[in-house]
This record gives C-alpha cells, structure tokens and sequence, in this order.
C-alpha cells in the first residue's frame, strides 16, 4: 500500500453500518457489512481501525455519549466474533457531535447513526 | 428586621485570571449609620409588595473616557444584577431623565427620587486614582428616610468594573434580603465558535472547545485549545477547575483544567480499549462521579479526585449514564435505560437503596439542586424535542420550565437553587444557552455566537 492513511481513508475501504433509533443491536445489513469488512481486514492483516459509535440528535447529548460506546462496542464485539483479533480494533463513542448529515429528517438521522470505520494503522 | 452591620470590611481575592488584583471593600469614613443606631436599615415595607429600587448612572469624578465609560456600564450591570433575582422592582432606567443628576456621592435629590416611585437609590462614584487605578463608590439610599443603609469602596483595575457591580449587587442582596447573589458566579460551556474543520483522517470534522464566562455571558474565555472535541464541562465546587470529557487522544478520558494554573489532570487513565467521560464533582470536592466503558458497558464510578479508591457504582447490561450528586454527597441520580427507555433513578453513594424518579417517554441529564431545595432537574421528551422539567423529591410532583419552543437540555443549577441554564434551540434554530428562574420566569439568552451547549454552572 502506498498511499497515506488520509488517502486511504478517503476511499473508505470499510463500510459503516447503520442502527435503528435508540438501539445499539447490529440488524441483518449490518452483519452483511460487517462480514466484508472483516474480509478486508484478513486480507490486510497488518491494519488496525477504530470504530466510532454515532447518534441522530435527537436524543440528549448526554444519554448519546454512552448509546455511542454501546454502538461501537457491538460492532466491535461483532467483528471479534467474526475472528477478527480485538487488538486490531478501538472503539469509541461520538455520541451525536460529528453528525454526518445535518437536516431534521429520518433520511439524515438514520445516517447519524451508525458505526463509522477509521484505519488508524495500514 | 434583621439587624446586620450596614457595612463589612472584606478583603476579597479575585479569582480570576486577568484580575490579579486586590478588590478592597471598606468602611466609608463618615459612615451614617448602622444597625445599632436603631436605624431600619432595610429599605421598603417589611411586609407586602417588593422594594422598588432605581439605579442611575454612576458620577465620573474624573473625566476621561474610561472612567466615564465605567459611570454607565457599573450602573447597568448592577440593575441588570438586581433584575436578575427579582428581589426588588427595578425602576426602568429610561425613566430617570427628569431627575436631577447627583452633585456628589451624598447629594442627590431624595424627594425627586421618591415622586418616581422609588424605595430607594443606589448612588455611586468612580475616578481616576493618580495610580491610574479605579475607585468606586456607592452608598444605597432610603428615599423615605434619607439614610444611607450602605456603602462600599472598591479600587482596581478597569478591567474589572463588571466585577464592582456584581460585588455590590451581592453586597446589597445579602443586607436588604438576606440572599446570597450568584453575580460573581461563572458559566462553563461547550462551543463550535471557534471551530476549525482538522483535516486528518475524517475530512472536515468540526471541532467543539469549553469556554467559561462571567454568570450573565460577558467575559468569555476559551479553556481548551485542542482542534478536536472537548464536551460535558463540569466546575469544581471551588469554581477554580473544569472537569470535562476530551478527546484529544482520539477517544474518550476526563481531564481537570485548573484554569487559574494552567494546569491538567486526567485522573480516570483512559487508555485505547477503557474510556473515561461525563464528570461529576461530590459536593466537596473530593470524589468526582464518571462514566465509563472499563467493564464492558456504560457504567457508573466514583473516584477520589486524585484517582484513587475507584468504586464501581452501577452494575447493569443497560446504559448507566449522566450522574450528579445530592446537596450532601450521599446519594446519586443518574440515566439508565434499563426499561428499555432513559429515565431517572436515585442511588446511595454506596450502592444501596435503588428507586425510579421519572416515569415519562425520555429523560436524562438529570442536575440535583442545591439545598434548601430538594429536587432534580432534567430534560424530557415532550415531543419532537426535549424540555426542561424538575421533580420535587419529597412530592414527587413534576413541573414544567420551558414548553415546546426548539429543544431544551442539559439545566444545571445556580449556587443558590434560584436558577437553571440550559441549552435551547428556540429562536435561531441554532444551540444557544439560556437561563431561567426555578418558577419558569425570567428567561434571559446568555450566548450568541456558533453553537453553544451542555453548560455548567459554578457555585
């Protein structure tokens, strides 16, 4: 690999995946997701990433911060269970603070929340 | 009445950073009287409607610009100080043109002041010291008895001339009604005003600062300068730290600023896989609350300040979040979704003694008053967004403070109970920080610029 981490980044090699309102479970889409990318990550075996949990606004800034944790842990843990080795994954909460979308609307909320991959170490 | 001494001597440390200085509050030295002369001090009738009180400009004793300019500005703060915890009826200072102006500290027309309708008048005086110091004086008449049941003198800088009115708004609210005032308090708060977008390796990630500022949003002061996010401020019981969650390492971990010091802590130790956020400072400031992911899921602890004799507080599959403490340290409200929704629950510091406080579709943040209250502030879903509302502990009756007008969240009590800021969306659609009365009155917006959110109030 020869480009940079922010080039890397840039072609978002790792998909996100997507929660519904106040829940932190991973839903069927969510596994296929997550079943590639852990695919990605066995094919890179020397990356690391980090997971960030992300909320709509709709909650209160507070509550978001820990539905956030809730939300990177389960994509975490649902990776480890894929076999991916939980060393190669940090996951922190964002809690609604760097929405991706910023309109009042379900179709804007519902791409706040989600579980956001960042490679961290190529 | 109560009998209290008309004047105090107090030699007063400014607790801020710019101000150095020395605040002097003495003795006038042809003081005119005191409790023990039999005086009544306390001014408009005991009992019944509240005093009415008129606040004209100060005396510039010397004519330069900045002494002129602190004439106007000591006497607008101090009515604004005065309005603000609505102990008298200010007399709208737009009214006060026909009124002769005072020759002197002591001379100004009584009778005049009383056909407006006044209880009584703060006179006061500024000059150029030859130091290149401001003296400030003010006495608080009684229009009816023409004494004067007040005086003070403050000298120091002219950077200060704010804080010479809201010493004296509390001088005066502490004599005339027995209240302590928060006019010296200070606000901590979350802010993109200065939001730089980072490159790194999320294109254009706005970034969020705390700042801290003056209890009424003058003298703001940027506390963090990190280029990244920086969230849930909380004051120290002293007002001299701010604890908050930053993320200047990438993830989650509580860090002390000591702003007067310049100094940081991080006492929780986050590291990569065990994060740390949402501070909470016990009462005395010797244990602060906090979430934490460090067993798996958001969990409740409390630590000393120092981060030792961690204790795990919760212990539940479900979200435990937004902790604070009771006046006296022994119990704590926090979040949790346990039901399946975020509602308020009470807790013994030690674990013990569990009970559910709100029964709605969404709450959180909840913030313990201060004593003589006993009750708990939150924020509620009432629809579309949230509102502010408090439960009484001992009725359990909930009453609503604000009703519908944008989103509300995230109150936090004033030293003396009497108030709450928040944040609120009302208006520009853009997050700004508002105060209001416990009663729901006397809504006054405190920020203007970017977004501003999750305040703090400092005793």
């Amino acid at each position: 690999m020869r480009m940079t981490l922010d080039e890397l980044n840039a072609t978002a090699p790792l998909l996100p995946v997507f929660f519904n309102y106040d829940e932190s479970e991973i839903l069927p889409a969510g596994q296929t997701t997550l079943q590639q990318n852990a695919e990605w990550m066995r094919r890179w075996p020397s990356t690391r990433v980090r997971v960030e949990g992300h909320c709509d606004e709709r909650g209160t800034n507070e509550y978001n911060l820990a539905l956030g944790d809730s939300r990177a842990a389960a994509v975490r843990d649902y990776l480890v269970s894929l076999g991916i080795d939980a060393s190669r994954i940090t996951a922190v909460s964002r809690g609604e603070e760097s929405p991706f979308c910023m309109e009042e609307h379900e179709g804007c909320w519902s791409r706040n929340r989600r579980g956001h991959f960042v490679v961290i170490v190529k | 009445m109560t009998t209290r001494p008309a004047l105090r001597i107090a030699s007063l440390v400014l607790a801020l950073p710019t101000a150095g200085a020395l605040l002097f509050a003495q003795q006038s030295p042809d003081q005119p009287s005191d409790a023990r002369s039999g005086i009544d001090l306390i001014i408009g009738d005991r009992i019944g409607a509240q005093p009415r009180l008129a606040v004209p400009d100060c005396l510039a004793l010397t004519g330069d610009p900045e002494t002129l300019d602190a004439a106007a500005t000591i006497a607008q703060v101090l009515f604004d100080d005065l309005d603000f915890e609505r102990e008298f009826r200010m007399v709208a200072r737009d009214t006060y043109r026909t009124i002769r102006r005072a020759r002197s500290l002591t001379d100004l027309p009584l009778d005049a002041w009383q056909e407006l309708g006044a209880d009584g008048v703060v006179s006061c005086s500024v000059e150029r010291q030859p130091d290149g110091q401001l003296l400030v004086r003010a006495r608080l008449f009684n229009v009816r008895s023409l004494d004067s049941t007040l005086g003070v003198e403050y000298t120091g800088s002219y950077r200060d001339v704010r804080l010479y009115a809201h010493e004296l708004s509390n001088e005066i609210h502490r004599q005339q009604r027995g209240l302590e005032g928060v006019a010296r308090s200070h606000l901590a708060f979350v802010s993109d005003r200065d939001s730089e977008s980072v490159l790194g390796l999320v294109p254009n990630r706005q970034t969020k600062e705390i700042y801290v500022s003056d209890y009424d949003g003058a003298n703001v002061r940027r506390v963090t300068v990190t280029r990244s996010l920086n969230v849930t401020p909380a004051w120290t019981p002293d007002a001299r730290a701010v604890a908050y969650t930053s993320y200047r390492s990438g993830q989650q971990d509580i860090v002390i600023s000591h702003i007067y010091e310049g100094r940081l802590e991080t006492p929780a130790s986050g590291n990569e896989r065990e994060h740390n956020w949402l501070p909470a400072f016990s009462p005395d400031g010797r244990q602060i609350a906090f979430n934490s992911n460090r067993d798996g899921n958001p969990e409740l602890y409390v630590m000393n300040v120092d981060g030792t004799n961690l204790r795990r507080l919760t212990n539940h599959p479900a979200i435990d979040t937004s902790p604070t403490w009771s006046p006296l340290g022994h119990q704590i409200a926090f979040t949790s979704d346990r039901t399946g929704s975020p509602q308020i629950y009470v807790v013994g510091v030690d674990g013990a003694g569990l009970r559910r406080i709100t029964f709605e579709s969404y709450c959180d943040r909840p913030t313990w008053s201060p004593s003589p209250y006993n009750e708990v502030a939150y924020s509620s879903r009432t629809g579309p967004g949230h509102d502010i509302k408090v439960v009484d502990l001992a009725t359990n009756e909930v009453r609503q403070l604000t009703f519908g007008q944008g989103t509300n969240e995230s109150p936090s009590y004033s030293a003396n109970g009497r108030h709450l800021v928040f944040s609120s969306t009302r208006g520009s659609g853009s997050k700004q920080i508002f105060v209001i009365g416990r009663d729901g009155r006397g809504l006054r917006q405190i920020t203007y610029i970017g977004n501003n959110e999750m305040p703090s109030w400092s005793r």
